[in-house]
């Protein structure tokens, strides 16, 4: 038996099916939503319908964007020499937060995991071999995550991209800074040694 | 009669060693992180926090890690309190077609265990197999066959490869059906329309594979084709028995497969 009218509890079902949203902060959202001025309520509920019909892939990068180019992708300012290959388009928003990277973007929205039956077919792989290939492009880094599924990603692009006579660098992997030596794993350390560098 | 206090608490901590097989995504910053344990069998577990940049299991839980654990038992789930490295397989991780083969043992021992039985010979098995698998150079796909056959033999699921398995005869072994799980004689295998043909070196290779241990594997001789054609029996009987598709083998096949076509062009 529900005990909320059917308009509101439709609202707390939707809002449940978020990610990170259990039924007690969905049904805290809705009497949020309703209890609000009718004008907010309209304006959120635009504003989700406007993204879902607006935003596509970037053709170039596939981050996502409102027109055919992302505007990073349009930004003349960019360096287009460089390109970062991300799995996810959250992450281009983690390296920009960084102002540390003036390049273009790439995104593989995923990465390889043979066990859930995810091969390069499925990325947007070739996609990024035709876009190096004939392009200005000097350097390819590869910023997949730095655990198993994405080394193998990277190990991958970087097998494909050799015949394209381009450098590919993969991000450094180590100790998060702020951290501690003692109580940092044996993979982390060792990569960290690997990756030293000269002062 | 009740447990003291102490007692009590102690049941809800356990220790034991266990490879991770995989990881699932839980909420903001968790993951599920599913292991063969030498105690416990196979167990998901929670690891709490994991996915921040500061969490204390680091690359601890990834696969191919062999680790020293401790878990907290939950109404549904257990959480890893703790993890300490025992081995990190990589060698396997370093090399993609060692990860896909790494993958697919990962794969299997996922498949054909159950949560809740403890076979301490199937993580001490898969212990040793990634170990040779790291380590290895030629004869990669030979260590995975072998632990196919050896995993099979210790889940029940073996296929017969002694004698027919219609009439139990010990020669003129033709074929192999997947219906009845194991070898026939021509004269069986001519009113099961289901078997296929298999050459007298694969069955020998396959009892040769069973019974040699992983020290042992550099010594057995075979031939790409009866190898090809080792593996290309196992996984069907595999999918056969078991009612599944195993992801990690048709992948392997769709890369081999594209790269022989890029081969020919």
């Amino acid at each position: 038996m529900s005990y909320y009218s059917e308009p509101l509890s439709n609202l707390i079902k939707e809002l449940q099916r978020l990610p990170g949203i259990g039924p007690k902060t969905a049904q805290r959202l809705a009497f949020f939503i309703i209890e609000g001025p009718a004008a907010n309520g309209e304006k959120l509920a635009r504003a989700i319908s406007l993204a879902k019909t607006e935003i596509r892939f970037c053709k170039q990068c596939f981050n996502f964007a409102s027109d055919d180019l992302c505007p990073i992708c349009l930004n003349s300012k960019r360096d287009g020499s460089f390109i970062c290959v991300v799995e996810d388009a959250k992450d281009i928003f983690a390296i920009e937060k960084t102002h540390h990277f003036n390049g273009l973007y790439h995104v593989l929205h995923g990465t390889i995991s043979p066990i859930d039956g995810i091969g390069p077919e499925h990325l947007k792989i070739t996609e990024l071999i035709e876009r190096v290939k004939g392009s200005p492009v000097k350097e390819v880094v590869i910023a997949t995550n730095p655990n198993v599924e994405g080394e193998q990603t990277a190990m991958y692009i970087s097998k494909l991209l050799k015949e394209c006579k381009v450098k590919v660098s993969r991000i450094a992997s180590g100790l998060p800074v702020g951290g501690d030596i003692e109580y940092a794993d044996e993979v982390t350390l060792s990569r960290a040694l690997d990756g030293r560098h000269e002062i | 009669m009740t447990r003291p206090e102490s007692e009590k608490r102690d049941l809800r901590n356990f220790k034991t060693r266990g490879i991770v097989l995989k990881t699932f995504k839980l909420g903001e910053a968790d993951k599920i992180i599913t292991l063969i344990t030498e105690a416990e069998g196979k167990i998901a577990a929670v690891a709490k926090g994991i996915r921040r940049t500061k969490s204390r299991f680091g690359a601890r839980l990834e696969p191919f890690t062999n680790l020293n654990l401790i878990f907290y038992k939950g109404r549904n789930l257990s959480t890893i309190t703790s993890a300490d490295i025992i081995k990190v397989y990589d060698g396997v991780t370093g090399e993609l077609d060692r990860i896909d083969y790494g993958y697919a043992m990962l794969e299997l021992v996922d498949k054909l265990s159950v949560e809740g039985q403890s076979d301490p010979r199937i993580y001490n098995m898969l212990a040793k197999s990634l170990d040779l698998l790291s380590r290895t150079d030629n004869g990669k796909r030979l260590v995975l066959s072998t632990f196919d056959i050896k995993l099979l033999a210790f889940s029940g699921f073996l296929p017969n490869i002694n004698e027919c398995t219609g009439c139990s005869s010990k020669t003129g072994l033709t074929d192999f059906s997947f219906t009845q799980g194991g070898i026939l004689c021509k004269r069986c295998a001519d009113s099961d329309p289901s078997s296929v043909n298999i050459n007298g070196d694969t069955i020998e290779l396959m009892r040769s594979l069973l019974l040699t241990p992983f020290k042992g594997l550099k010594d057995v001789k075979t031939d790409t084709a009866t190898l090809g054609e080792l593996n290309n029996i196992i996984d069907k009987h595999i999918s056969y028995h078991l009612s599944i598709r195993l992801r990690v083998r048709d992948f392997i096949d769709r890369q081999a497969s594209k790269e022989s076509s890029k081969q020919r062009i």
